[in-house]
């Protein structure tokens, strides 16, 4: 299986131990992670600021996974989230899918929704999310 | 002439003076004590020899090869970049050594230099080519291919304009020189052998029909007898020094163009070459064209230390930032990169993309007056970075971004102006605050303090009215039935005795107020900002309110409420 890596802002630069374990093990798995440099940020450090500016960035990520013809592997509990949050945002409003699809059409990349993303998490919160729940 | 390469000179090196001088007194950096030019100076000299005496010399000179003679970085990100650059710097740095500097260099390693004779003829056409058509795709990648959302500055086209200037005028320069009967006439009355009128119309009629002199006194058809009988002159008197012209391939093609143009001599071109190269060597340490000081030392420095370390001494920290804001050129590898340039489309703010902040940095850091708008956009851009260091790593000038955005951020939050994006923990990673600790807490209490101010808390107000249930963008708290599950299993609330006090508001009463139509008091309470963000609230809720969402959407009014005033 082949699996587009997406590993967001901090990984690649500040802890990429999760980058390398995460290839060694799912590798042993036969599954392929292809590092993809048009990728950037999911959108999360404006989420604060504006919801449609948060959103974009993870559509476009999604975008060009789909013209790659791949799904999406994520790494990263907020880019993780984002990435889904930008789903369920658009599948609840196609209006918003057409606004941003007119943008992406800039670069050559469209949003269908065909993407999926899976996540093999290991961000601290997730630990401390297990230890509450 | 002399004399007008001199003043150039002179400029160039006052330029070049003033350039370093920058290097060691300027720089964005903490208002208080800065480090003196001496302690700089003193820095730099001491980290060079630190450098040079140590085993990391086998860096330096590696990255000098690989880096700085063979632009590895550029070719990593673009190989039709590389191309251009490459043909521009390997023809342009021959020439200037060959042919601009011919007296001097090619006449010391090649005793019969001389610029009309093979291969050296030919090999300052190739050379002129090469340097075109490395601008020919310099230009192309400007007008179509240049990085989306990086606008080509004044200076950028400047700079390939003045480079094709002097290749241009050189070749019509020689041009003119090769069909110019005044040219012919003088190097005839010099060094010409000719006994008679007949022997000199034979040799100019040679000249005319195989070296591509536009002469008057001579037309086609040329007389195949003449011709024959120039040909030998010709061997005699000029063969020694001239190879024949068609071997300048470019400029004898355009001889019959421009012969007739001149009307004969061929000075207009040589004081119009001559002085763009002049213009170009003063105009050098001024703009753009500096890098071909700048870039190498910060190659060098960025192929030794990278950029994840800071310097050991604060002082070199300096001497690299305003190293590597001279070293920039505007070639928008970073903002093509950038993390954050989905961001651009959204606030359209140029200052989002690292290049462009760099060229007002350039301002900032020399002492250039800049109006406080445009100082507030920075900021803002600054903030909207996600530190994923793409530009520092892809820079091809070996720029450390990473340093200079930082310390940035922090000099421009000095002055004071409340900066919203620092109000959540998760904004930005703070491990990268760690050299400005006090300053990142000033900096939130200036925030904090608006915050406070642009609401009104529960506590101040007399009476609480009640109205419609308030537009938040999500309508799902309005199925809350108090239980109040999501203020019990918050692990934000749990950390304080009396959470009220430091959080204003606990989730539950954030959604009554909602219910009650008061988003004012909702958006105002600093619960919002302290939420971690792990949803337990929203997964907990048996009703389905998603507590969390809405966080987020009242956060998203506090922001739009303090930076531009009215309703939240």
């Amino acid at each position: 299986m082949k699996l587009a890596f997406f590993q967001g802002c901090n990984i690649p630069i500040r802890i990429e131990q999760y980058a390398v374990s995460t290839q060694a093990v799912l590798q042993k798995f036969g599954v392929e992670l292809v590092e993809i440099p048009e990728f950037t940020c999911c959108g999360y450090p404006v989420r604060n600021v504006d919801e449609k500016a948060y959103i974009l960035p993870s559509v476009r990520n999604m975008a060009i996974a789909e013209k790659k013809g791949l799904d999406i592997m994520v790494i990263c509990n907020c880019c993780f989230a984002s990435l889904q949050k930008a789903r369920s945002a658009l599948a609840k409003n196609p209006e918003l899918q057409t606004e941003i699809n007119a943008l992406l059409a800039g670069e050559n990349l469209h949003y269908s929704g065909t993407v999926t993303c899976k996540a093999f998490p290991h961000c601290p919160a997730r630990g401390y999310r297990g230890r509450n729940d | 002439m002399k004399i007008l390469l001199g003043i150039a000179f002179i400029i160039f090196l006052i330029g070049l003076f003033l350039r370093l001088h920058e290097w060691f007194s300027k720089g964005i950096r903490h208002p208080e004590n800065p480090p003196p030019l001496s302690n700089r100076i003193g820095a730099a000299i001491k980290g060079l020899f630190a450098t040079l005496l140590s085993g990391k010399i086998v860096g330096v000179v590696t990255t000098f090869f690989t880096d700085v003679l063979a632009q590895k970085r550029l070719l990593s990100k673009s190989l039709m970049r590389w191309v251009a650059h490459t043909l521009i710097f390997v023809g342009f740095l021959v020439l200037l050594f060959m042919h601009g500097l011919g007296n001097t260099v090619s006449e010391f390693f090649f005793s019969g230099y001389y610029s009309t004779l093979q291969p050296y003829l030919s090999l300052r056409n190739l050379l002129a080519l090469l340097v075109l058509a490395g601008i020919a795709i310099a230009v192309y990648r400007r007008i179509t291919d240049k990085p989306r959302r990086v606008r080509s500055l004044s200076s950028d086209w400047a700079a390939l304009c003045f480079v094709g200037a002097i290749i241009i005028t050189g070749i019509l320069l020689e041009s003119s020189k090769i069909s110019s009967p005044l040219e012919f006439q003088r190097m005839v009355e010099e060094y010409g052998d000719v006994s008679d009128e007949e022997e000199a119309l034979a040799l100019e009629t040679y000249w005319a029909a195989e070296h591509g002199l536009v002469s008057a006194r001579v037309a086609k058809p040329f007389d195949a007898d003449l011709v024959e009988q120039g040909r030998e002159i010709s061997s005699n008197s000029c063969g020694e020094c001239h190879a024949p012209t068609s071997g300048a391939f470019v400029s004898y093609s355009l001889a019959g163009l421009i012969g007739p143009v001149i009307s004969g001599g061929s000075s207009f071109f040589f004081y119009l070459h001559l002085l763009t190269c002049f213009a170009f060597l003063a105009w050098l340490p001024f703009s753009k064209m500096f890098h071909v000081v700048s870039v190498p030392v910060s190659l060098l420095i960025n192929g030794v230390i990278g950029f994840k370390e800071p310097a050991e001494n604060s002082a070199n920290n300096l001497n690299r930032q305003m190293i590597g804001l001279s070293a920039c050129t505007h070639c928008g590898s970073c903002s093509e990169l950038c993390s954050s340039l989905m961001f651009y489309e959204s606030f359209q703010n140029d200052f989002i993309l690292p290049s462009e902040k760099v060229q007002l940095l350039k301002k900032i850091a020399t002492g250039s007056r800049v109006d406080e708008k445009t100082l507030q956009h920075l900021q803002k851009g600054l903030y909207i970075c996600t530190s994923c260091d793409r530009c520092s790593t892809v820079c091809p000038s070996g720029i450390n971004l990473r340093e200079l955005f930082i310390t940035s951020r922090y000099h421009l939050l000095a002055r004071g102006f409340p900066e919203t994006s620092i109000l959540s923990h998760f904004s930005f990673p703070l491990a990268l605050a760690q050299s400005f600790v006090d300053d990142h807490k000033k900096a939130l209490k200036k925030v904090e303090q608006l915050f406070k101010e642009s609401f009104k808390k529960l506590s101040d107000m007399t009476t609480l009215t009640l109205a419609r249930p308030a537009e938040v963008g999500n309508s799902s708290y309005q199925s809350c039935y108090s239980c109040q599950r999501c203020t019990n299993i918050c692990p934000v609330v749990r950390l304080y005795d009396r959470p009220e006090e430091a959080l204003d508001m606990v989730p539950h009463q954030i959604i009554f107020s909602l219910g009650i139509g008061n988003k004012e008091i909702a958006a105002g309470s600093r619960m919002i900002w302290s939420c971690s963000t792990c949803y337990l609230c929203q997964e907990h809720c048996p009703n389905g309110v998603e507590l969390t969402d809405i966080f987020y959407s009242l956060k998203n009014s506090a922001i739009r409420k303090m930076e531009t005033g009215g309703e939240a």
